[in-house]
């Protein structure tokens, strides 16, 4: 295959420009549909970044690079229920895109001879187009290891990674939907680190580069070092009662992902929430959640080239609202799809409650404060059993003082409890938590949520 | 694509005192995957790219780009140039040419039997048949049986004289059924989470051998569907190899890797409980607990000849005889921390940087059979196949469930039990082993979700293992 070199504009990395990636990507998608024979359909969608990576950790450079990439993601279904799917780098233009749409047409077609109908498989079947472009300010790959690691202090022990650059997003079908989400943004996901091997963790993220937050960030986790100096309390397993803060919080959401969530689970038996759906089971009136596309961290749409409303309520007042309920389950189980795609979610919303945040400790009472939950999977996951450890800045709290960290716990827990029969309260405040996942590729989304207060939380290790 | 890389080297200026690598890696993967008799994926992807590293002032700096025009290697280049020359201002260690050794030599998998000669058709014919297979009676609610085949080509050139070529052929094949009766749902697999993974080619996709699986994917569910659950007290616990994999994953690969015992993973995948100082000191388990980093088993999942960075790769003991001997460690790591390692600096693609990684961590067999193993216990559990997994940050306490386990009583394996669960800490854990197993009882088998660093990595790490007893651990079922 012929990669002729694209031109583009400075970034992090030369050569990346998103006027010319979406200029090939349109010829790209109607070159394809052009060619598609009757009763033949599709979906092209690109993912593409071009990003700088600042490794660091000991309040040095570790890694340093730049990374610019672009992937082609094509689905080829036919009218009698053949499908099949296709992903390539996508770096070419001009002749080499025409010679890459009829190469990749015959792919698809040879990949589905003699293979069965897949009943489930969704044509494209709605029209509907959005462009969304966020411009930020992104710090320039040769000005960042300064603006990072330049304004340390003296014992500074600083750990974690800078992630800046244009994120790219898009989808066409052969019905007509075009759309395309590209956004300027960074995260610094770290922590600091003490001596004594205690930390607290931290991030700072957004669109807009601004140095005075990014040291404000940093200056409000060294203020919150200073307890983390004393010594550890040993606490012996056992139920104790926990204020989860937000990055706690949102841990315990990620599991929800893990198939409780998704309609094609519950339908198979496979989730704790089939005990919710049948009545067995109940969370609090105090918890609220929806996938809230308005928060704007990832786009309606998915390679699945379903579009999401704008907001999905999952769970108001404690009662099961709907699950998040793909194309191709509502076309197994004939539950309705509301347009998620992966059945994950991408953007949770979790409702704030009547606690302000400043009287956490106080409202704790004695206890253990989260700051940070580890490495979380089921232990019995049709019961919604969860385990996992504490992790950075977690404290052991008397009286509403906090007297300092604590020697991590492992802690085995179910879900219906924590958001269910031990909820005593949530914040008022929620926060945002910026997706930092980078596997593969840099992954849109975000959570905003709330601190909890949960009465009974129970250690076993 | 070597001559393409040799020339984009040939046209870079490069000082006397810096060095430049340039890492071809194509990554051609197939897909296929069956639902209760219906396809659900029918997928073939294609990642490639080229990774350019460039060292400057004792920095490395990298550029990573998926066009392969000779035009944008070079401006990848001078990029890496810029990114090492910024690194430098604020380096954590001055690295050399001696992190980069000039290796040269190539390294295939061994295939038996090509792929290619079955069809599309052939492969889906085989995983509907599987899935039907393993539904064996209204109680099975849903059976899943998936195929991947991925091709990976690496190249690598240096300006310091490194030529190297790298050709894997990887074979995943995952079976899966969920049943339920009488308000109990239960899961097996074939071995766990995509543990029959493979170094070749059509060898691990026999007919006989998948359906012998999943005959015993759908006999075990319903062995599981009328089990009792498993019990909570202290007693003996029996590893078979493909549970022993994630416990050799979790408490010995990754406490062991120096960059964690560094530093570096702390604001991720996390610290280790080792410290750098107990290397040739500490006892890390019994005296029956031997431990080898061996990328040279050749249909072991992740066997190589060179690291991707060089290094030639060889079998070595980092734990012999329960005494910790040497670290997963890189060139780089190896010199900042001034212990012993192993060929491992290696990145899933060509868009990540290389780092510590598992390869083939593996405990070598032992003397005793399986039949004196489980004879020589009054009371204990034996358990098989993962299914749930965690560990604090430090490597140390760790709870792991299984899919499937079975009572050992007066000597001998009884009752089926269901939700097997056990916890401990990896300090004393090792040091429990009273028994391992002789080869004949040995398992290998592989994982491609081994993830780690920042940015993110998934890699592919290959475990065998013999069964291994431990006395007095903590196990128990499942929520009531």
């Amino acid at each position: 295959m012929n990669h002729p070199t694209n031109h583009g504009v400075a970034g992090p990395m030369n050569g990346f420009s998103e006027e010319l990636l979406s200029e090939n990507f349109s010829n790209f998608f109607e070159g394809f549909f052009a060619g598609l024979a009757k009763g033949e359909h599709a979906r092209v969608s690109l993912a593409a970044e071009n990003t700088h990576f600042l490794r660091m950790s000991r309040g040095a450079v570790r890694q340093n690079g730049v990374v610019q990439d672009a992937q082609l993601q094509i689905q080829f279904l036919t009218d009698a229920g053949s499908t099949t799917e296709i992903t390539l780098p996508f770096v070419c233009s001009g002749d080499a895109l025409k010679a890459l749409v009829a190469g990749t047409l015959d792919t698809a077609r040879r990949q589905m001879t003699g293979v069965p109908a897949d009943p489930y498989a969704n044509k494209p079947s709605t029209r509907s187009t959005s462009r969304v472009a966020h411009a930020g300010k992104i710090l320039a790959p040769e000005e960042a290891v300064d603006a990072l690691l330049g304004q340390q202090k003296p014992g500074d022990d600083l750990v974690g990674i800078y992630a800046g650059g244009k994120t790219i997003s898009a989808l066409a079908d052969s019905a007509g939907m075009q759309h395309w989400f590209s956004s300027d943004s960074f995260f610094v996901d770290y922590s600091l680190w003490l001596k004594n091997g205690r930390a607290i963790k931290s991030s700072y993220a957004g669109r807009q580069w601004q140095q005075a937050d990014y040291l404000e960030s940093l200056n409000q986790a060294r203020a919150n070092l200073e307890l983390m100096s004393r010594e550890p309390r040993v606490l012996k397993p056992g139920n104790y009662r926990v204020f989860l803060a937000p990055s706690a919080t949102s841990e315990l959401l990620g599991m929800f992902s893990w198939g409780a969530l998704a309609e094609g689970s519950i339908q198979r038996n496979e989730s704790p929430f089939c005990a919710l759906r049948r009545g067995e089971k109940s969370f609090s009136s105090k918890f609220s959640l929806n996938e809230n596309f308005a928060l704007g961290f990832a786009p309606r749409f998915s390679d699945d080239g379903e579009l999401a409303p704008e907001c999905i309520s999952l769970f108001e007042n404690g009662r099961f609202v709907q699950a998040l309920v793909s194309a191709r389950t509502q076309k197994e189980f004939g539950v309705p799809s509301n347009g998620v795609g992966s059945e994950r979610l991408r953007t949770p919303d979790m409702a704030t409650g009547d606690l302000p945040l400043s009287e956490a400790f106080k409202a704790l009472g004695t206890g253990l404060y989260l700051s940070d939950l580890h490495y979380l999977n089921w232990s019995d996951a049709i019961q919604g059993r969860v385990t996992g450890m504490t992790r950075y800045g977690c404290l052991w709290v008397e009286n509403g003082v906090p007297v300092g960290p604590i020697v991590d716990m492992r802690f085995d827990e179910t879900l219906f409890r924590c958001f269910g029969s031990e909820l005593a309260d949530v914040t008022c405040e929620a926060h945002v938590i910026p997706e930092t996942t980078t596997y593969v590729r840099r992954a849109l989304g975000g959570a905003r949520v709330p601190g909890m207060l949960v009465n009974n939380f129970q250690f076993t290790l | 694509m070597e001559q393409r890389l040799k020339k984009v080297l040939s046209q870079l200026s490069i000082g006397p005192a810096d060095w430049v690598g340039l890492r071809y890696h194509r990554e051609n993967s197939r897909v296929r995957e069956v639902r209760d008799g219906h396809p659900e994926t029918n997928r073939s992807s294609e990642r490639s790219g080229v990774m350019v590293e460039w060292m400057s002032d004792g920095q490395f700096g990298y550029a990573a780009t998926p066009d392969l025009g000779e035009a944008s290697l070079l401006s990848a280049a001078l990029r890496a140039r810029t990114q090492a020359q910024a690194a430098a201002r604020r380096a954590l260690y001055r690295f050399g040419t001696a992190q980069r050794p000039p290796s040269v030599g190539r390294y295939g998998s061994q295939v038996k039997s090509p792929l290619s000669t079955l069809s599309d058709a052939d492969y889906f014919e085989m995983l509907v048949a599987l899935t039907q297979r393993m539904r064996t009676s209204d109680a099975v609610i849903t059976a899943h049986a998936q195929l991947e085949h991925v091709a990976v080509e690496t190249c690598y050139v240096s300006s310091n004289g490194a030529h190297f070529e790298q050709d894997l052929s990887l074979v995943t094949v995952a079976m899966e059924a969920v049943g339920q009766k009488n308000g109990v749902v239960q899961k097996r697999s074939n071995h766990g989470l995509s543990a029959y993974s493979y170094q070749g080619g059509g060898e691990f996709i026999l007919r006989n051998t998948l359906n012998e699986q999943a005959d015993k994917v759908a006999r075990h569910l319903h062995e599981l569907l009328d089990a009792d659950e498993c019990p909570s007290e202290t007693t003996h616990l029996v590893l078979a190899p493909d549970q022993m994999m994630l416990q050799i994953h979790e408490s010995i690969g990754h406490p062991l890797e120096l960059d964690r015992i560094l530093g570096d993973e702390r604001n991720y995948a996390g610290s280790s409980f080792v410290k750098l100082e107990d290397f040739g000191q500490l006892q890390y388990g019994s005296e029956l607990l031997n431990v080898t980093f061996d990328p040279s088993v050749a249909h072991e999942f992740a066997s190589y000849a060179f690291d991707d960075v060089g290094q030639p790769a060889k079998r070595e003991y980092l734990i012999e005889k329960g005494l910790l001997k040497r670290g997963l460690g890189s060139l780089e790591s190896q010199a900042r921390a001034g212990v012993p390692g192993v060929a491992n600096q290696r990145a899933s693609s060509w868009n990540r940087p290389p780092i510590d990684r598992m390869a083939n961590i593996n405990v070598e067999p032992g003397t005793t059979s399986f039949e004196k193993m489980i004879a020589g216990i009054e009371r204990g559990v034996y358990m098989e196949s993962n299914k749930s997994w965690s560990i604090d940050d430090y490597r140390n306490k760790f709870q792991f469930g299984c899919e499937y386990a079975q009572l050992i009583e007066n000597g001998k394996l009884t009752r089926v039990l269901r939700n097997p669960n056990y916890r401990g800490v990896t300090a004393e854990f090792w040091k429990k082993l009273v028994a391992v197993g002789d080869a004949n009882t040995l398992g290998v088998f592989g994982t491609p979700y081994c993830g780690k660093g920042e940015p993110n990595q998934s890699i592919r790490v290959g475990h065998a293992s013999p069964v291994c007893a431990f006395a007095d651990v903590e196990v128990f079922g499942g929520a009531q």
